[in-house]
């Protein structure tokens, strides 16, 4: 009930829109409205579902406009509505200077209603406006400084990576039409556990590579550090708290109908694993302020997956939730970070800022804290939490999991002091001139880095028993999670002490090897890279694993050959040389040809005369002969043979004229 | 079945019913192909309304550059070009026998020959007009040897008489091809496309619009009237030959889009492309998959002239370049065309809330349900769609200012009132489609072949 007026007031805003009052004064309203949802829906357990009205119908198909809010939308709507608003209000003052703020806001607003649409839709085709939605309006984002080639670049990327996952996605849906031939949640959902075990698996993978696409998993991950290059606000609102989950949402969405095919569980899990590692590493020596942070994201979307994959979606949901406030929070003082030093991304060109940017050090610390998991912190209660239940899966993927995870979290660590050092405690390494100009954050980007901050320590504490609480009832309605594979309580008591331990331990040891090699060793540490495995090592982390340079040359360029070769070879080449322009070319040289014969002598006419009765009368005479009939096609063919046959003697003989 | 379902009906020389019968009405097919035609011609003469006219308009500007004749005579020879194609093409949507059918797909021809040759754009635009003529009238010829038989066995040329009596299997098979051949090459499928991106990227902006937005549509209706409905055992005999055709076109035809260097010819090939996915959809023997197709012939009617009208029209008016590397940055002076063309482009690669999602959609999953492997190789051109579409328009709009271009103004009131329609109804149908599929229901359930 609450929730239509949300919907509601974000639709009026993306028609006109103008001022940076309007759209964010809207939010705010939508925001608070979102937590009155909440308490609605999900506190005092009113599910709603709004008709609005049919939408498409075709033979058994039949799809209606229609909104659904119960206890995952409205977690949803949380942080979505939340960061939202807190970035509408950042950005206030983060793009005073730029011309385009009318743009700007427009586009950011259009993204959060494409946003709702996603997470509020009652059945898969709405869910799949959103998700179409949140592309095309991150694509406009990212492309917002459009004179930047790199923004080009990097919105163009985003966009196509994104539509594989779509692809794969409308297959899904394809399928899923062909085996149970409606979209809407409740429909699919009672009837899945009804059908083959197969089609159930399938569906679910080509989900799960839909979901890949958009929350940046390992092999579609390329697009989501290349988005760094729109404005900060953006990635802290896209790539940190809401587009990138929209997969995650997927999933859990479609945990009724991927818990029956048990492999698509593994290689969820597989998936995620992976990818928190790969991204963990790989943000180990990135240079760039904002890249860090993009992988650390990929790596915190990895533990999403994981979770997922090991059917703990609650847990999945609340370091969801978790996660985008903290990694919000991050985002938002790497901005103002950069507003303070001429945009400056490069960590080495930074350092020492501790003295002048106070408050945003302290912001980026509790960010990355919590990050990190120490312990009391946000994060600590969902990040342990998933790595406790993958250890108490007592499987094998589940154990790799367990280490693949707990090894990220020390990198993770590793990272996140390594970020902190460079920027902040070293010596500083930028001009004067940046350091003369530098000033902490005005009021209004202080009023969204506190709250923020406040929700990256605490909202954990108090949200744990709510979300993942023993016997909380909280998500069972909606999060679906096969009898047989409940760990919960096995992983809260029944784990040995030291394996619940090893990832904080972990953590305070990457974190401490970080602060080590950075401040006390750091001659040490530049002559690493000097040995040559060192450097290459160095190079290959930071090179991002060469994925880009794969795809660069083997599929990009590839594939842009073939296109170039089936335009010019086949289709202006062969084609174009048998069709219009064969045929003319032919046509000319063979009826030149024909008129050579005319030359005037008397001897040529007699010899084509004499052949002429010849052919003629050896066909007339054929049936008779040869026992064969002629028909009417063959004397065609004969006729257009002997053309042929005259006109290529002709091309020989030039003596003949 | 047919009978009853045709509205409006009216018969001329009803003595005379089983050889040539002027016989019209529409039916729930026919109708939107008829609406769209209705709507699109204005537009095409609008959209060449001052470059024709040339002098006789009071905007100081832009005669076509290769024009040979501009002046009033030209205009009113221009117009006369245009409303006959227009009875023509209305005429082909609505006549009720198959020789009638053959004779006003063919001689919509000759007034396309004359927009092509005389008001086309480039050196070429002469030799254009002669592949347009000449391959669809090959094709066509085949057609016409067809009807004759059908003719000659059926002793009627009526629509309801023929789609009323039997046609053995094997007549039907050759029956077919010799109709497919037609079709194909107006489509059109991959090996016979080349005609295509010549008259588009030749001829006037007017008539790139009529030939992408009606012309093509030929095609589906004949693949729905005639070969669905009169031939359905051979239908569903060579449907697997044709998905081939199809899915090889798709995907052949979005690749060659990629590297167009030529923006009309780029728009062109994309229309290959989505020509192919009707096809798709037209034969995968479901109900969604044929009014996906429909849906998407009428989405990809309005889409496409907007944006043959947006770069071959306003761009090319301006600057009379047909490059795309000469263009960048386009959205510093003209924000309200990039805003058309961003929506056009990103509804172009088949976004949702737009038409052209809707019948995508459906087309693909119709062919689903048919053929999973021929529908999974097809929804690549969902990815590449997107890849083209989106880098069009990022070269031509974003980026700094071209140094080639001069200054310049935003589009016209006569250019904004062309597009917003069309805007219009693309979203209007890709909100709410029903308005559309419900009057189709009937008509297309009795074209499923059982």
């Amino acid at each position: 009930m609450f929730g239509s007026i949300v919907g509601g007031l974000l639709g009026r805003k993306i028609g006109v829109t103008g001022s940076q009052l309007v759209t964010t004064g809207c939010l705010i309203i939508s925001a608070l409205l979102s937590i009155v949802a909440f308490y609605e829906v999900a506190l005092n357990g009113y599910s709603v579902s709004i008709h609005v009205g049919t939408w498409m119908n075709s033979e058994i198909m039949d799809v209606s406009w229609g909104f659904l809010f119960d206890n995952l939308t409205v977690s949803m709507l949380l942080p979505v509505l939340i960061v939202s608003a807190l970035v509408h209000v950042f950005s206030i003052d983060y793009m005073s200077a730029d011309p385009h703020n009318q743009r700007f806001f427009s586009y950011l607003s259009m993204f959060t209603f494409f946003m709702l649409i996603l997470v509020t839709g009652e059945n898969y085709l709405i869910m799949f406006v959103g998700w179409e939605g949140i592309g095309i309006s991150s694509y406009l984002l990212i492309n917002f400084w459009f004179t930047r080639i790199q923004a080009n670049k990097s919105a163009i990327k985003a966009l196509v990576v994104n539509r594989v996952g779509d692809m794969f996605l409308s297959v899904a849906f394809f399928a899923l039409l062909f085996t149970l031939g409606n979209f809407d949640y409740s429909t699919v959902f009672s009837v899945a556990p009804f059908i083959n075990e197969t089609v159930v698996v399938l569906i679910g993978l080509l989900l799960l590579l839909a979901a890949m696409g958009k929350s940046a998993q390992l092999g579609l991950h390329t697009w989501l550090p290349d988005a760094m290059e729109g404005p900060t606000p953006v990635s802290a609102l896209i790539h940190a708290a809401t587009l990138v989950t929209a997969g995650v949402y997927l999933l859990m969405r479609s945990s009724p109908l991927i818990e029956y095919g048990p492999t698509t569980l593994i290689v969820i899990t597989w998936v995620g694993a992976l990818t928190a590692f790969f991204a963990a590493s790989t943000g180990l020596l990135q240079n760039d302020l904002k890249r860090v942070i993009a992988y650390s994201t990929c790596s915190q979307m990895g533990y999403l997956f994981m979770a997922c994959g090991l059917s703990q979606y609650n847990v999945a949901l609340f370091h969801l939730v978790n996660h985008a406030f903290f990694k919000a929070l991050l985002f938002l003082a790497a901005g103002a970070v950069l507003h303070a030093t001429y945009d400056q991304q490069d960590q080495r060109r930074l350092g020492g800022l501790i003295g002048f940017l106070p408050f945003t050090y302290v912001a980026i610390l509790i960010g990355s804290l919590s990050l990190m998991a120490v312990p009391w912190m946000t994060g600590f209660y969902s990040k342990d939490l998933i790595l406790e239940v993958a250890y108490g899966q007592y499987q094998f993927s589940g154990h790799v999991a367990y280490w693949l995870g707990t090894i990220s979290a020390c990198l993770t660590a590793f990272y996140s002091l390594r970020l902190i050092s460079l920027t902040f405690i070293t010596y500083p390494n930028a001009s004067k001139s940046v350091y003369l100009h530098t000033h902490d954050a005005p009021v209004i980007v202080m009023i969204p880095l506190v709250i923020l901050s406040l929700f990256a320590i605490f909202f954990g504490y108090i949200a744990k028993d709510l979300f993942v609480g023993m016997g909380s009832d909280f998500s069972s309605s909606v999060l679906f999670t096969h009898p047989s594979r409940i760990s919960l309580i096995e992983a809260e008591f029944g784990l040995p002490q030291i394996i619940k331990l090893l990832p904080a331990i972990g953590t305070f040891a990457g974190a401490g090897l970080a602060l080590y090699l950075y401040h006390v060793q750091q001659v040490f540490t530049i002559q690493l890279t000097d040995t040559g495995f060192g450097r290459s090592l160095y190079k290959f982390f930071n090179g991002k694993y060469y994925i880009d340079v794969v795809y660069n040359h083997y599929i990009m360029y590839k594939g842009l050959n073939v296109g170039y070769t089936i335009s010019k070879t086949l289709d202006r080449g062969i084609i174009e040389l048998l069709g219009p322009q064969g045929l003319s070319t032919s046509f000319t040289s063979s009826s030149k040809s024909i008129a050579k014969l005319d030359t005037g002598n008397l001897t040529d006419y007699a010899l084509y005369m004499g052949v002429g009765v010849i052919s003629v009368t050896t066909l007339l005479l054929a049936p008779v002969l040869f026992d064969i009939k002629v028909y009417g096609i063959e004397l065609l063919l004969l006729s257009v043979v002997a053309l042929v046959v005259v006109n290529t003697t002709t091309k020989l003989s030039p003596l003949s004229t | 079945m047919p009978e009853g379902t045709y509205q409006f009906t009216q018969e001329f020389l009803p003595e005379q019913v089983t050889f040539c019968h002027l016989h019209i009405g529409v039916d729930g097919i026919s109708l939107y192909f008829v609406l769209l035609t209705t709507l699109i011609m204005p537009i095409c003469i609008l959209s060449n309304w001052e470059n024709i006219a040339g002098s006789t308009t009071v905007v100081p500007s832009t005669t076509t550059a290769g024009n040979a004749i501009s002046n009033v005579n030209s205009f009113r020879y221009f117009l006369i070009c245009f409303l006959l194609l227009e009875t023509l093409l209305i005429a082909v949507f609505i006549v009720l026998d198959i020789l009638l059918f053959y004779i006003f797909f063919e001689s919509v021809l000759i007034p396309l020959f004359f927009i092509v040759g005389i008001w086309g754009g480039g050196p070429t635009r002469v030799r254009a007009a002669f592949l347009l003529f000449l391959y669809t009238l090959f094709g066509s010829l085949f057609m016409l040897l067809s009807f004759l038989v059908i003719y000659y066995n059926v002793g009627s040329t009526d629509f309801q008489v023929v789609s009323l009596s039997e046609i053995n299997l094997d007549a039907q098979k050759l029956l077919w091809l010799g109709i497919f051949i037609s079709m194909a090459v107006k489509t059109p499928l991959v090996p016979f496309n080349t005609w295509l991106t010549y008259a588009h990227s030749e001829a006037p902006v007017g008539g790139s619009i009529v030939l992408a937005g009606v012309i093509l549509k030929l095609a589906t209706y004949g693949f729905l009237r005639i070969m669905l409905q009169f031939l359905p055992d051979a239908t569903s005999y060579f449907s697997p030959l044709v998905q081939l055709f199809a899915v090889i076109s798709v995907i052949y035809a979005s690749l060659s889009t990629l590297r167009q260097t030529d923006f009309k010819k780029l728009v062109a090939y994309s229309s290959v492309a989505h020509a192919a996915t009707i096809v798709l959809g037209l034969f995968s023997n479901t109900v969604q998959g044929i009014e996906g197709a429909i849906m998407l012939g009428i989405a990809h009617g309005l889409v496409s002239p907007a944006l043959f009208f947006l770069v071959g029209g306003v761009l090319y008016d301006r600057y009379h370049t047909r490059t795309i590397r000469y263009y960048r940055g386009v959205v510093t002076y003209m924000p309200l065309f990039a805003l058309f063309f961003f929506l056009f482009t990103i509804f172009n690669a088949a976004v949702p809330l737009s038409a052209n999602w809707i019948g995508e959609f459906l087309s693909l999953a119709g062919i689903f349900q048919r053929n999973p492997i021929i529908a999974l190789l097809a929804s690549s051109s969902i990815v590449l769609s997107a890849a083209y579409s989106i880098w069009l328009f990022n070269r031509i709009s974003f980026g700094s200012w071209s140094s080639y271009l001069n200054y310049t103004t935003d589009i016209s009131r006569r250019e904004y009132m062309i597009l917003l329609p069309l805007l219009i109804l693309t979203v209007v149908l890709g909100m709410y489609p029903d308005i559309v599929l419900n009057d189709i229901h009937n008509s297309v359930s009795s074209l499923i072949y059982t």
